[in-house]
């Protein structure tokens, strides 16, 4: 009961009334409040607490560097370097605006290619941490560590990059790193890793790639590193020992560089074993620098042109016709062709079409048919045992076949007969399809890489082991993750005196013929010329060959092929011989005393370079 | 109220005195309440500069020399002295905004020698002083005209707090307001029209904020477009006000046309109502600032501005939440010791109480809380007169309010209204002028016999 002031009975009865109306709303209220509690601190809490966990610790990945590559002598040759990268993600606490970021980062970024805008903006969308440039120089990284400050998000990070000590060699055997895209993530492989894109870095990306390690560490609300919770050490990735022998991979290189149109392919193969020595294809690009460039030119620098290209192997082939001529015994080699300069052929509408020889040979039997190159001698070779005997041969020794079936987009190549004219639409297969199969041109397309393994086959009479590039992956423990059981590819069985009547007169090609460029005081070198006329432009530059020490049996196949080069005894037989010098040099002071012969014969030497019907 | 005899029971003028008249309850909790903040407090602090802490106890020291004077002093002291009171807060407040010092972006300061004075928290103790002694006086509520002078008294220092600017403060001035009129008797629909008027003034700029979040999309709609932008004001504001007013006149005559009267009176009331609520929403508009009616949107749909008001927000569930049931333990909570948690000694502490005590020790945390508003409502039931009545539940709904507002805000039930758990949070001027309030809470309790 009131006592004092107003003392309104009723007045007093609905305040009580209210008052507890009140406490009761209240109560409710409060009551609410508590099961919230409980609802975030006993149901919900696990979770709450996990997420509370993972806002304070924070994991950075150490990137494992990759594994090295290494030459057969065990020189290394691509490896790791540090560099900077400046990445980006987009903070979760008050993230600056897209364009401010941009308008801050361009003064700084002028001399890089444009295109780390798209990937900022790629950082925006996907709130991913996204490399915005690569490799940038000391003076830029320090100055954008400063800029870490002002812009949250934006980080200058030290990674591992592919780094070339000796200059970059065989980049498309060796590939190229690249980020990783959406498609490829996949297991251990993250976003923003960076994966192998081509070549040995693609197919082995597996064991070259090693364990990344991490650091769990405590940070604040800021991303303040306050503390480290564990750490797990990086394991490097397994070194690739490649068959290559970087002497020879570098004449080759070289070679290749120094010719007219600087492109075309040489590769170099062991013929005991099928281990590659040399692989070279050119023109070629820079797997450090902007390979967007490399992409627009015209002359596809990224193709690997020893197999990945078919081109008509001109007088190279001569040897499958020679082949399958004395299996079928229709060559009798002191036979006589009489070469006119060329051979008339009636065609199918009456008329009469002439089908050129380089030169007018005479009268000619077959070891200086082979020896010079005779087109007209080969034509009516060709003629007499038909274009399904050649196709025969050819098929024999890899044409038209994969050879290296492990690997993405090789070029078969053809190796025609009436049969695959007709289902190519191209109509019946006539004596002139014959001519210019017989010497290699026509519908025949063949990679460097088959013609080397043709003069494996010739070398090692029919037994051809299959060509390969990694010899062992080798992981930091010590332990063979990988290793290339040398395998015989295919035999083929021929006739001895075949094989005698081959090999002599390949070397007589060397000796007296149109690859005396190839002569080499200490080696015996036996090989072909090939100059292929082809519809593109110039013709193509070709040799092909085998080669051991004096007296011992041929250890070394090759084969060098300049696209558009011109002659194959003048443009692709000298780098064949830089390549052979150092492949097999010699092996005491008294081999190399005395150089006798000039290298090249007169005949070839005085040709004029860019003629109608030069040296097949 | 049966089993408890409200009559006199003699006097009691001891402290100490036969039956030991102080509510110990309250007292208890009001203690462990403030032992309780300063613990938390020196939890909070990463640097180990103790600054906070040792601010805290003195404000705590000076909060219970004043609770004590104000136990002692007869609390019907202040009925004498209403009119004055009210003019010496109106005063401060003005007087703040000419005098005080800008501190947090607020007027509302003033700079007494090493310590500044929240006028906010000083007015807190007088505004419900003077509210209970104007109603006091008032009994009859049979028309809407005596509801109208009280109304326009309570309504002057909170405004001239909004003008400070400082929104938070004055966002538990109405709920007091609105108890202490009901409990005072005012006609319940009154005040829900009341209500309703104040919800459309705060409701149309939230509303035109919500649609300025809700960002490009909008404009591909012409009609919500039309009224989003109408609502910010201007000229397509006050032509959709005189759409819809225009609206009702002819629907309203229409009606009448058709012989269905509708007593004008409903008319003018509604008319009236969308009046005020308009030009309260353009006030509102311009007082409440752009982050804070996005904290408000952002507690209705947090994912509209995750980054800004949700991220409060989310970090103090997550700290809660993770203090699981027995916590993370005392200085040892993560959300709070490295940063995400923001405000963590002041508007969000009770979070670090739920991320390092857990439910269990933050359960005991909520139940002195209860009882302090609880005791609160039971003081002004006991009360020996109208007026000490009103005041007791007056402050207790104050501590209420502050408890729903700031916890509901902590575990994301509540918008972020920057509203502080008093006598827990940090805060020299709240802990003392709180401590006041529970100083004339207790002394209402002493004196319910006293004639």
């Amino acid at each position: 009961m009131w006592v004092g002031g107003n003392t309104d009975t009723f007045s007093e009865k609905r305040f009580r009334e209210r008052v507890r109306v009140m406490s009761v709303l209240f109560a409710i209220g409060y009551s609410v409040i508590v099961l919230r509690l409980f609802h975030l601190q006993v149901v919900r809490g696990g979770d709450l607490a996990h997420l509370s966990e993972s806002n304070r610790t924070q994991v950075i990945f150490l990137r494992a560097p990759r594994g090295d590559f290494l030459d057969r002598k065990g020189r290394v040759f691509v490896t790791n370097q540090p560099s900077w990268s400046l990445v980006y993600s987009v903070p979760e606490k008050s993230a600056t605006a897209r364009a401010a970021v941009e308008n801050t980062l361009r003064p700084f970024l002028e001399p890089f290619p444009q295109y780390w805008m798209k990937r900022l903006q790629k950082a925006f969308e996907s709130k991913q941490m996204v490399r915005l440039v690569e490799n940038i120089p000391d003076r830029i990284a320090f100055l954008m560590r400063e800029m870490e400050m002002l812009l949250p998000g934006l980080r200058v990070v030290m990674e591992f990059r592919r780094g070339y000590p000796l200059g970059l060699i065989a980049p498309h055997l060796i590939g190229y790193l690249g980020e990783v895209t959406e498609r490829e993530i996949k297991g251990i492989i993250k976003p923003g890793d960076l994966i192998g894109k081509m070549g040995i870095e693609r197919i082995q990306d597996e064991k070259l790639r090693g364990q990344d390690g991490g650091m769990m560490i405590e940070v604040d609300s800021v991303g303040r590193l306050k503390r480290v919770i564990k750490e797990l050490p990086f394991q490097k990735g397994g070194d690739v020992h490649l068959t290559l022998d970087l002497d020879v991979q570098k004449a080759a290189e070289e070679g290749l560089q120094a010719t007219v149109t600087r492109r075309g392919a040489a590769v170099a193969i062991d013929i005991n074993t099928g281990a590659i020595l040399a692989w070279a294809s050119a023109p070629s690009f820079d797997p450090q620098g902007s390979l967007v460039e490399d992409l627009k030119d015209k002359h596809s620098p990224f193709l690997d042109r020893v197999y990945k290209g078919a081109y008509p192997p001109g007088s190279t082939f001569k040897i499958i016709t020679a082949i399958a001529g004395f299996e079928k015994n229709m060559i009798r080699t002191s036979e006589r062709v009489d070469c006119i300069g060329y051979v008339k052929l009636a065609d199918s509408r009456g008329g009469e079409r002439k089908y050129k020889c380089w030169k007018t040979h005479g009268s000619v039997d077959y070891w200086r048919a082979m020896a010079e190159s005779c087109d007209t001698y080969f034509y009516l070779l060709g003629q007499k045992i038909g274009s399904q005997a050649i196709h025969e041969a050819a098929l024999k020794f890899g044409y038209g076949q994969s050879v290296q079936d492990n690997l993405p987009g090789e070029n078969k190549g053809v190796a025609p007969n009436a049969n695959w004219k007709k289902k190519m639409g191209l109509g019946g297969w006539s004596t002139g399809d014959t001519y210019n199969m017989s010497i290699g041109q026509g519908f025949v397309t063949a990679t460097p890489l088959q013609v080397a393994v043709m003069m494996i086959g010739v070398a090692t009479h029919g037994r051809i082991q299959r060509p390969f590039a990694i010899e062992s992956v080798v992981d930091v423990n010590g332990m063979v993750r990988f290793r290339t059981q040398p395998m015989l590819w295919r035999t083929i069985d021929l006739k001895d005196t075949t094989w005698a009547a081959i090999d002599r007169s390949l070397e007589s090609v060397v000796t007296q013929g149109t690859g005396g460029a190839t002569r080499i005081a200490n080696l015996n070198v036996r090989g072909k010329t090939g100059t292929a006329q082809n519809p593109h432009g110039d013709d193509h530059a070709w040799f092909a060959g085998y080669a051991g020490y004096i007296d011992e049996k041929p250890s070394v196949a090759i084969c060098v092929f300049i696209e558009n080069g011109g002659h194959g005894g003048s443009v692709a037989a000298p780098i064949v011989r830089k390549m052979l010098e150092v492949a097999l040099p010699p092996r005491n002071a008294a081999d190399v005393a005395p150089i006798m012969a000039p290298p090249f014969p007169p005949a070839v030497t005085s040709a004029p370079a860019p003629q109608p019907g030069a040296p097949r | 109220m049966s089993g408890r005899n409200y009559g006199a029971q003699g006097q009691h003028m001891g402290l100490f005195s036969r039956g030991f008249n102080i509510d110990l309850m309250l007292v208890l909790a009001t203690f462990f309440t403030v032992v309780i903040g300063i613990l938390t407090i020196y939890s909070t602090d990463t640097t180990g500069s103790a600054g906070y802490v040792l601010r805290q106890s003195v404000a705590a020291c000076v909060g219970a020399i004043g609770l004590l004077f104000l136990l002692l002093l007869p609390y019907q002291v202040f009925r004498a002295y209403v009119r004055p009171l009210y003019i010496f807060m109106i005063l401060v407040l003005i007087g703040v905004l000419v005098f005080g010092s800008n501190l947090r972006g607020t007027r509302g300061w003033f700079h007494v020698g090493p310590v500044y004075i929240q006028s906010s928290e000083v007015v807190k103790i007088t505004f419900v002083l003077t509210l209970a002694g104007f109603l006091d006086r008032r009994i009859q509520w049979h028309t809407p005209k005596s509801l109208v002078l009280p109304f326009i008294a309570a309504m002057l220092p909170i405004v001239l707090i909004i003008i400070q600017p400082d929104f938070s403060s004055s966002l538990v001035y109405f709920p007091v307001t609105l108890v202490m009129f009901y409990v005072a008797g005012a006609r319940a629909l009154h005040l829900l029209s009341i209500c309703l008027v104040g919800g459309l003034a705060a409701g149309i700029p939230l509303v035109s904020t919500y649609f300025s979040l809700l960002g490009i999309g909008i404009k591909k709609h012409p009609v919500m477009y039309f009224f989003a932008t109408s609502l910010k004001g201007g000229w397509a504001g006050l032509w959709l006000f005189l759409g819809i007013c225009g609206a009702l006149i002819i629907t309203w005559w229409f009606l009448r046309k058709m012989r269905v009267y509708v007593p004008s009176l409903y008319l003018w009331v509604t008319l009236g109502l969308i009046t005020a609520g308009i030009l309260g929403a353009v006030a509102t508009n311009r007082l409440i600032k752009v982050y804070q009616r996005k904290r408000l949107v952002a507690f209705v749909n947090p994912e509209l501005d995750p980054l800004g008001g949700g991220y409060n927000v989310r970090q103090s569930q997550i700290a809660i939440g993770s203090g699981q049931i027995l916590g993370k333990g005392y200085r040892k909570g993560t959300q709070s010791r490295l940063g995400f948690l923001p405000s963590r000694h002041t508007d969000f502490i009770f979070s670090v109480i739920g991320e390092e005590l857990g439910f269990i020790r933050a359960m005991v945390v909520l139940g002195f809380y209860f009882l302090i508003v609880w005791r609160g409502f039971e003081i002004s039931l006991v009360a020996r007169d109208r007026f000490g009545g009103l005041i007791a539940s007056g402050f207790a709904a104050m501590f209420a309010f502050y408890a729903l507002l700031n916890l509901g805000m902590t575990m994301g039930m509540a918008p972020v209204a920057g509203v502080p758990l008093p006598m827990v949070s940090y805060g020299g001027s709240s802990v003392v002028s709180s401590m006041f309030a529970i100083g004339i809470l207790l002394s209402i309790h002493w004196r319910r016999y006293m004639l």
